[in-house]
Order: C-alpha cells, then structure tokens, then sequence
C-alpha cells in the first residue's frame, strides 16, 4: 500500500507538471465482459486508474486475439490463461503474466444430474463437449488414467458456440465449464449440476487461469505504468472482495445486457475466490506455475519449451501491507 | 391490401411453427424461448437494443456506400479495360474466401480499435456481389444501343454514362438488395466477435450470459432490419430503373 500511495504521489506530481497528461493504457479482454472482469470494471467506475495517471480503455476482443493485439503493441494489459502464454511464449511472442485474476482454477466439468457421473472414471462411455484443444484431451486422460478409468472409451465432441444447456439437453453428456459462471447460472436456474473439481482430483491442474498478461517488453520500458495500473486494479478487485453486491452493480451498468441474477450470484461466489489462500490478489505461485507447466510438457500439450524470459512475475503488484 | 397478405401469411406461419416447437418440444424457455417470450422482451429490452442498434446501422449503412462507391468506380475501369479485370479478379474473389472470424482479429492489430476494422469486415463483404453484378449488367448492354451511339458521334464517357450504366442498373440493383442483408449481417458478426457497441455486443452479452430470449429478439430486430433494407431497395429500383425506361 506504501508503494501505490508512493505511485500515487510521484503520479500526481507527473501530472503537475504536464497538465492532464494521462497515460493511456488498453486493456483486452479475453471473453464478452463478465466477473471475471469486475475488478477493472470498479477500478474504472471509481476512478482510481486517473487516480495513478492512467487513463484506461477497455476493450473486448475476439477469442483468440490478445496474444497478438499485445505482441503488436496495440494493447498494454490483456486477460489470458497459463496455457496461452506457454503457447503464445512457444511461438515467439513474449508475454508475462503479471497477475493471477482468480487465485485457483475454478474451471471444471460439469453435467446433469442425469448424467450420473460422479468421478473422472465415469467418463467411460460418456459425450464430452468442448472446443478442441490438445488441453481437454491431456486432462482428461490424466483424470481418468488416475482413477481407474479407459479415456479412450469417451467421445470427444466439438461444443462450437452451442451453450452449456442446450447442449446438455441432447447432444453431450458433459462439458468444461466455469464453476463462478455456468455453474452459478443452473443454481439459477434451478437446475441440478454435478460438477468435477479438477484440483480436488489432481493439484497439478490449478493452472492460474484467468492471468492479466502483458508484452514483456513493454514491463521493461514502462515499469512505471504497470505498477500503477496494478496499483489501482487492486483495488478494483479487493473492493469486488469485500462488496460483492455493489460491484455486480457496477458491473452492470458497464453491461446491462449481462443476466443479472447470473452476475449477482457469480460475483458473491467468486469474492472468496479471486485472493482465496493467497498472500494478496494476484499472486502467482511458482511452485504450482512450474508443476503445471511440466505437466503440459510431459503430456505433449506444450510441444516447444519457451526460451528463456519472464513467463510470469510478482514484481509489479503492490507491495503486502 | 391483397398483395400483402400472403407475406404476412408465411410470417405468421413461422411464428406458429416455432411456437409449436417451443411448446411441446419440452426444451423450455432456456434452450427455445417462444415468440410470445421474446415479444415481451423485445419490447422491455427496447432501450438496450436500439441504443445499440444506432451504432450498427450506421456502420452497416457507411461500410455498403463505400463499397457502392468503390463497386461503380472500379466495375467501369474493368468493363473499359478487360486486361485490368484480369488482373484484379482473383484478389476479389481471395477477398471472399477469408472468414471473418480469421481476418477480424488480423484486422484489430493492423488498424487498432474503433470502428475501422468493424467497416473494413462490411466492405469486404459488400464490395465483390456489388462490383460482380454491376459489371455483369454492363456487360448485358444491348451491342446495337452502342453502335447507334457511336454512329451518331458519342465519345467513350458519354457511352459509359448514357448506354451502359443505365443498362447496368437492373443487374446492380438485383446486387444491391442482396448485398444490404450481407452489410447487416458482417457487421453484426463483427461486433459479435469484440466491439465496444452494436447489436452484435448486445447479442454476445446475452448469449453468454444464457439469456436466448434477448439473443433471440436481437435476432428479430436484424430480420426486421433486413426487410426494410430490402423494401428500400426495392422503392429505390423502381425510382430509377423504371423512371429510366417508361
């Protein structure tokens, strides 16, 4: 907290002297605008990047468009996953994560009830929907071969943009999903999910997932900026921690278009998740970075090992109280 | 009246139909909301969408004139000159074999945010059906019209603009109607993909949100959309081509 008040004072004065010469800082997102976003959405609305001498625009992006929209320049800061910077890192692009979003995994599968499956060897037999990543097929295996089951015996199906219940009406038995969204939804909704925690199965598969990812070279040249940026996206998220109700609000009015009930109930489930167990929002542990890591190497999901550089860092987030 | 009825009749006939479907598929209103569900939504959600409708209507409407533009400047320098046509042909129909789910993003990192790259994907749409059939049309003029111009003394440009544009206007209207829908639906598509407004935004939100009903009346409102580009087309046609000959 020192270091951002210092920020904020050295900001301050940065902006004495040139007027109002806010620094412009973009921010991709990596997914139509939902809780995982909140913190920036509040640290927004309340004005705090002005506060540190930011002045942010937010933009959505295609899927698959932040390591590329980074490595050119066009933005500064984008949401993205372990996987995509290892991937993206692999194919040359030298992206850092500076920031883990929500502290653990909270991705897994889920089903219906019907489904009646309770434990990855329960897979046997089953439709699994999802979009074709060497990832899925690697996890899968992984969970299954553990528990006693044949991965071979699931059928792999390709989901396109058909949503988590519509598909699960007919045409897949299971799918991987977002327990802070797709699983909040069916409560809902009312609708009775099992969901497999992929951590409880196995603690190598807590991929930091989302990250805040930036060009490692604009960190190098602009150290500066990123510290303040991540000064004020703190409190973003610790405000999204402790109220959860009015930062679904202001979620809100930033996308009215979003389901309400869904945002409210996905934003009280994930106040105990962005920080969880860590030592403040955003840390990245490099014991649990590096056993991921390895496991996609040793299951042929990361076929080049990035060369060497800063894949992810602590260094920008402010300093622990 | 009467020539209106039978429109209306098919309309009717596919709102009972998904009606029907809604009803008794049990897929309920979470998978297929019915039309009544998304009619109350429709109307409720009116401020949300037509605040997003603006932008997309303007982006659609200037993305087609500019390919209108390019399309009649460039289909008579390639009417003129058959060579440069073979030049240009293969990158034009290139241009239409790029998905706009791959070129979106490419687009992002050439020109940056805003609202360039969204005008670009409805250029690309429009431009080739536009430039194909108004060439066809300037090709269709009757030899003969031409050789009477000639032989009373008219030069290349009062040919082009006196026989053979007028000539052109059925094929390029026939294009233009068409090619409304494709603006429309390009940029939709686009917004869809990551834009900071347009009905293709409104869409997203709702459908990852799992909200089908409003993904649904998003979709009415572009339909609605369409059939007026077409009725406006149509209305247009009839000014000018059947001015020119009665």
């Amino acid at each position: 907290m020192k270091l951002a008040k210092l920020l904020l004072a050295a900001a301050a004065a940065f902006s004495a002297i040139g007027a109002s010469a806010l620094d412009k800082t973009t921010v991709v997102l990596d997914w139509t605008v939902n809780t995982n976003h909140t913190g920036l959405y509040v640290a927004q609305a309340k004005g705090w990047f002005k506060d540190v001498g930011l002045e942010v625009d937010i933009q959505p992006a295609p899927d698959s468009g932040a390591a590329g929209l980074l490595a050119s320049g066009r933005a500064d800061f984008a949401y993205s996953y372990q996987e995509e910077i290892l991937q993206s890192r692999a194919g040359g692009l030298a992206l850092t994560a500076v920031a883990a979003v929500i502290q653990n995994n909270t991705s897994g599968f889920a089903m219906r009830k019907a489904a009646n499956i309770h434990r990855p060897r329960d897979f046997e037999g089953k439709r699994y929907g999802g979009w074709g990543s060497p990832l899925e097929e690697a996890t899968l295996k992984t969970l299954m071969k553990a528990d006693g089951g044949d991965p071979s015996k699931v059928q792999i199906l390709n989901l396109g943009e058909q949503d988590f219940f519509a598909a699960t009406e007919k045409n897949v038995d299971f799918a991987w999903v977002f327990e802070g969204w797709t699983v909040k939804e069916a409560e809902v909704r009312g609708i009775a999910l099992d969901y497999i925690d992929l951590r409880k199965f196995n603690p190598v598969l807590n991929e930091f997932t989302p990250v805040l990812a930036a060009n490692e070279a604009f960190l190098q040249k602009n150290p500066a900026q990123a510290k303040a940026f991540l000064a004020a996206l703190t409190k973003g998220y610790q405000f999204a921690i402790a109220h959860p109700d009015e930062a679904a609000t202001i979620l809100l009015q930033a996308a009215p278009e979003l389901n309400p009930a869904l945002v409210r109930a996905s934003q009280k489930f994930l106040a105990d998740q962005y920080q969880a167990q860590a030592k403040r929002w955003g840390e990245f542990d490099a014991g649990r970075w590096n056993g991921f890591q390895k496991w996609m190497t040793d299951n042929g999901v990361l076929k080049v090992l990035p060369p060497k550089g800063v894949l992810f860092t602590n260094d920008f987030l402010p300093a622990i109280r | 009246m009467n020539r209106y009825w039978l429109p209306a009749a098919s309309l009717a006939s596919v709102l009972l139909v998904w009606q029907a479907v809604s009803s008794f598929s049990g897929l309920g209103d979470y998978v297929l909301p019915s039309p009544a569900v998304v009619g109350v939504t429709l109307v409720t959600d009116a401020p949300l969408w037509s605040n997003q409708l603006r932008s997309t209507l303007v982006l659609t409407l200037a993305g087609f004139g500019i390919s209108l533009l390019g399309a009649l400047s460039l289909g008579v320098v390639l009417d003129q000159a058959p060579r440069v046509e073979r030049f240009v042909r293969p990158l034009l129909v290139l241009s239409q074999t790029i998905p706009a789910f791959f070129l979106y993003p490419l687009l992002l990192i050439a020109l940056g945010f805003g609202f360039l790259p969204l005008l670009v994907v409805v250029v690309v749409a429009c431009f080739f059906p536009l430039l194909v059939t108004f060439v066809q049309g300037l090709r269709s003029t009757d030899p003969a019209l031409v050789d009477l111009f000639r032989s009373l003394g008219a030069g290349r440009v009062q040919i082009v603009l006196g026989v053979r544009f007028p000539s052109a206007l059925p094929a390029l209207f026939a294009g233009l109607r068409i090619t409304l829908a494709y603006a429309l639906t390009a940029c939709v598509l686009g917004e869809y993909m990551g834009a900071q407004e347009g009905l293709g935004v409104y869409m997203a939100r709702s459908f990852k949100s799992f909200s089908p009903a409003r993904v649904l009346a998003a979709i009415t409102v572009v339909s609605l959309v369409s059939l007026v580009f077409y009725q406006g087309a149509v209305a247009l046609e009839k000014l000018f081509v059947k001015g020119n000959h009665r």
